[in-house]
């Protein structure tokens, strides 16, 4: 576990995260959402060791960071702007891994390097942007590092690809008991595949939730009932939004689909639809709920 | 926690890997283009060479400034991006660890790049006969050289800890290595030098003022000259032994001093240049240890520490303005004025790419200007050090070095006579614009050592040959640690037997008098108290070592007549009464081929001493020298007499008896 405590970050006058607080469970994948500038990766780059932060404290399954080597191989982390030496090819970057991370799997590394197709001995200054950045993801996934830290984690990488590196990482999550910590601008990146996620902005969590709970906390449904109906009609319900088109509204609600379903039917709707509600909304209406727009935040 | 367990071989190997071509330049290209050096410089020596510090530490001390600083850059350049900070700085390695792993592998590589360098121009010289070389001078080479390195390497770590980018570590490390000698250089030069040779110079530790120049060219100095009494100021002079070699050698590659004045094995200079060393990277790793990997890509997080060392960098430039401005040139010192503002806007523009705080910084410029003004003119008004006074008589020996003329060779003597002291120092203080000769001289007064030059024209040449010591001795002196011998300055290969005769003598007779007159002067060289030593023992002082040079010398000149039959340097050297120098000087002109072939029908292997011996030199484009030696006086003046007959007609000879003997042949 990762217990975040009070953290602040500042660079010159500009405080960069302000008495940051948060706790990642260990065995998950964690999803830092936030907008640009936000502070996610200054985060990442203070639990890894990179920077180092002016107050608060960060532990990893209750020890202090530090600059001590035993606790950096636990860690791995793959920054959004990937550094590879010009001179190395996929293979000589996996020697390097090899030589820095004890548990690091060359075995592994062969074989994602040849399921996702990368040529194991060619420089990887020649490759794509999303090429070096599966490069750096199979690196970082081999070394078996018990916390796994990704920045802007499929940036540049097509939708094919990134089907496979989501699977890459449930699975390096399932079998090997990794932790995985990554952050996105876009919360449609991380919505299949995080089970917590973080909202990050102006410094601070604002935010934080696993994704089952929110998502069955929360209900997204069509109903249109006999004759007149408006948003008075739903006053008993926790509603987070409505909206009405013709005879159709559409409500965004706090509570199970069991729950709420009973005290629907008693109203006896000629429509009741339970739509699949999105991370994104999930958020909106979250963040709604509290005070803050969205559309600002992220 | 260890040294050893901080070095994280993996690490460094990965970190060297990826820059195999920097490798593969220290550790192969760098050591053949010494070895290339090597070559080139003896073979600009037909007679040979002897390898000295100075002459085999040429292209190392060029590489002293470079190899270090590319190998930190290349170990450390992770710093300065923000990229590369990520990368490293997440990785399973502390910075502790990063940095005594660069601290112990780049002393390491610094350690292959200068074994492998000096090692190879070794082995080489082993293949090369005209070179020869004492190999325990290869390892004080190395020593002085290791440790040079290694403090050009901890300074550009040190500097490189401090700074947050390349640009600002490289001005940092320039101004670790040249700030103080640049000082010094400056304070130096403001006492008056007149750039005469007539200077003193101090050659050992304890001299206080260092270096003495006369000041005034020629009254001051003649009055002193007539009373007896020496006054001399200030000359700078960065070469004694004291000095870092990293940090002064900068004024020999600038041929301010010679370099022979700053490679040489020195525990008091080693001892302390390696201190600074391991000093300096003692502090680079508390600074590394607490340093914060985020301040990067920029001078330095603070910006008063940036707006000092912009000061620092100034100072170079401002003293040139200050001296201008001394000396009433406005307009340079108004152009210098503008050019000083605008570098200090673009040294933000290159170590902080923008320049901060505008107004902050023009007020930060003006206030810099002025403590520099106040710097320099502080260094204008520092008390001028008191002159060294001495009087004659405080000097009770002299040591000279001469070049005897008649010789052809370098001679030294010892003095302790009066008169012949006082002759020297009449002419120590020299006022000529015009001389012929220059000797050298050295004394001790109170603590310190001083030699000089001293200018002298064709008499005084004549009076101070005339009162050098005509008895010499040679004490007990050992020849066991001889790796060369030459003669007439030719490199002789084969010289065990004349060390193993010589070692003898000495060792049987303590003191060899050397008052026996001949030309031929058998020079060994020994590195002895980490330097090249020379004995002189004339060939004379024993009846079998004189014969047995000549013979040698008659027999490499005979291999060497056998395919050469043109030399366009050709003398006789014996005194032969009957014939004058300008009459054989005819002779070799005109009838060449009459007086060689009668060299080579008289040249023999073997040579009697008893009988008369003549002896000629020849010597060729490339400097190479022959001697032989004949038995045949009579012989040659048979030749002369009939050469004398044969040239009577000719209009030639009657010129030259006409000129030169004053006498007309009827």
């Amino acid at each position: 576990m990762i217990t975040i405590e009070k953290v602040c970050k500042k660079f010159g006058k500009s405080e960069v995260l302000k008495d940051l607080s948060c706790q990642i469970e260990s065995h998950s994948i964690y999803g830092l959402v936030g907008a640009n500038g936000a502070g996610k990766s200054t985060l990442l780059r203070l639990i890894n060791g990179v920077y180092e932060m002016d107050r608060g404290s960060i532990k990893i399954d209750g020890v202090e960071i530090s600059d001590r080597e035993e606790l950096k191989q636990k860690l791995v982390f793959v920054p959004d702007d990937l550094f590879f030496y010009s001179t190395y090819t996929l293979l000589d970057s996996a020697k390097f891994y090899e030589a820095m991370y004890k548990k690091f799997d060359m075995e592994a590394c062969k074989e994602m390097a040849s399921l996702l197709k990368l040529d194991l001995h060619k420089k990887i200054a020649t490759f794509s942007k999303g090429m070096k950045r599966q490069c750096a993801l199979i690196l970082a996934l081999s070394t078996n590092a018990e916390y796994m830290f990704f920045d802007e984690t499929f940036d540049g990488v097509d939708p094919v690809v990134r089907n496979v590196l989501k699977k890459l990482l449930a699975k390096q999550t399932l079998e090997k008991n990794a932790t995985i910590i990554m952050t996105s601008h876009n919360l449609r990146e991380l919505e299949d595949i995080c089970d917590n996620l973080g909202l990050l902005y102006q410094g601070g969590i604002l935010f934080q939730s696993d994704i089952d709970t929110l998502k069955t906390n929360m209900c997204k449904v069509q109903i249109s009932l006999k004759g007149e109906f408006n948003e008075e009609n739903f006053k008993d319900f926790s509603l987070l939004n409505y909206k009405k088109c013709g005879s159709v509204a559409t409500l965004i609600l706090r509570g199970t689909k069991e729950e709420t379903e009973k005290e629907f039917k008693k109203m006896k709707p000629i429509i009741l639809d339970y739509i699949p509600i999105t991370l994104e909304e999930l958020f909106i209406y979250e963040m709604e709920s509290v005070g803050y727009v969205f559309s600002e935040i992220v | 926690m260890s040294l050893v367990k901080l070095f994280n071989r993996n690490y460094f190997y990965q970190n060297i890997k990826k820059s195999a071509p920097t490798l593969a330049l220290f550790l192969g290209i760098f050591p053949l283009l010494n070895v290339v050096v090597f070559l080139l410089l003896a073979n600009a020596n037909a007679n040979g060479i002897v390898a000295t510090l100075d002459n085999l530490s040429i292209l190392l001390l060029v590489g002293m400034y470079i190899i270090p600083v590319v190998l930190a850059t290349v170990l450390y350049s992770f710093m300065f991006k923000r990229k590369s900070i990520d990368f490293i700085g997440s990785m399973p390695i502390s910075k502790r660890s990063i940095y005594i792993t660069n601290t112990i592998g780049g002393s390491f590589l610094l350690f292959c790049v200068l074994f492998i360098t000096i090692a190879l121009t070794g082995i080489v010289s082993l293949f090369l006969n005209n070179v020869y070389l004492a190999f325990p001078l290869l390892i004080d080479l190395f020593f002085i050289f290791f440790v040079a390195y290694l403090f050009v390497y901890a300074s550009v770590t040190l500097a490189f800890s401090l700074t947050g980018n390349m640009i600002t570590g490289l001005v940092v490390t320039l101004l670790f290595l040249f700030f103080v000698p640049y000082v010094r250089y400056y304070k130096d030069s403001l006492v008056q030098y007149t750039g005469s040779l007539s200077y003193i110079q101090c050659t050992s530790e304890s001299c206080k003022p260092v270096v003495y120049a006369c000041e005034e060219y020629s009254s001051t100095c003649l009055d002193h000259k007539k009373s007896e009494e020496y006054q001399f100021h200030l000359y700078p002079n960065y070469g004694t032994k004291q000095n870092l070699l990293p940090v002064f050698a900068i004024f020999g590659i600038f041929g301010m001093q010679q370099i022979e004045q700053f490679v040489t094995f020195h525990f008091v200079q080693l001892g302390r240049t390696l201190a600074i060393a391991l000093l300096y990277f003692f502090i680079g790793y508390f600074i590394y240890k607490r340093r914060k990997l985020e301040v990067c890509e920029t001078s330095f997080s603070n910006f008063y520490v940036h707006l000092f060392v912009k000061a620092l960098t100034m100072l170079p430039i401002f003293t040139v303005l200050y001296e201008i401005n001394n000396n009433e040139s406005i307009y340079v010192s108004v152009f210098l004025g503008i050019l000083l503002f605008i570098y200090y806007f673009v040294y933000d523009l290159i170590t902080r790419r923008h320049i901060e705080q505008i107004k902050k910084s023009i007020v930060s410029f003006f206030v810099t200007s002025v403590l520099l003004f106040g710097f320099c003119s502080f260094i204008h008004h520092l008390p001028k050090e008191d002159a060294l006074v001495f009087k004659n008589e405080e000097i009770t020996q002299m040591e000279v070095q001469i070049y005897n003329e008649q010789k052809g060779q370098m001679e030294s003597y010892s003095l302790k006579d009066r008169k012949a002291i006082d002759t020297l120092l009449k002419y120590m203080v020299s006022d000529k614009e015009e001389h012929d000769y220059s000797i050298e001289i050295a004394f001790s007064v109170g603590k310190g050592e001083y030699k000089t030059n001293i200018l002298l024209d064709e008499e005084e040449y004549g009076e101070v040959l005339g009162i050098l010591p005509t008895k010499k001795t040679i004490e007990e002196k050992t020849i066991d640690k001889a790796f060369a011998l030459s003669v007439y300055g030719d490199f002789i290969s084969d010289f065990s037997w004349y060390k193993k005769k010589i070692s003898a003598l000495l060792k049987e007779k303590k003191e060899i008098s050397t008052t026996c007159s001949t030309d031929a002067v058998l020079v060994f060289y020994q590195y002895k108290n980490h330097q090249i030593e020379k004995i002189e023992i004339p060939a004379c002082i024993h009846e079998e070592i004189e014969k047995k040079l000549m013979e040698d010398s008659n027999n490499y000149a005979t291999k060497y007549l056998k395919y050469n039959t043109y030399f366009p340097f050709f003398e006789l050297i014996s005194n032969i009464e009957e014939i004058e120098y300008e009459e054989m000087l005819f002779f070799r002109d005109y009838f060449y081929e009459d007086i060689t072939d009668f060299i080579r029908k008289h040249l023999k292997k073997e040579v009697t001493l008893d009988d008369d011996l003549i002896c000629f030199h020849f010597g060729n484009y490339n400097g190479h020298d022959l001697r032989v030696y004949l038995n045949a006086k009579e012989e040659f003046l048979d030749l002369i007499h009939t050469l004398r007959n044969r040239a009577q007609d000719m209009e030639e000879y009657q010129e030259y008896n006409k000129n030169i003997r004053g006498e007309v042949i009827e």
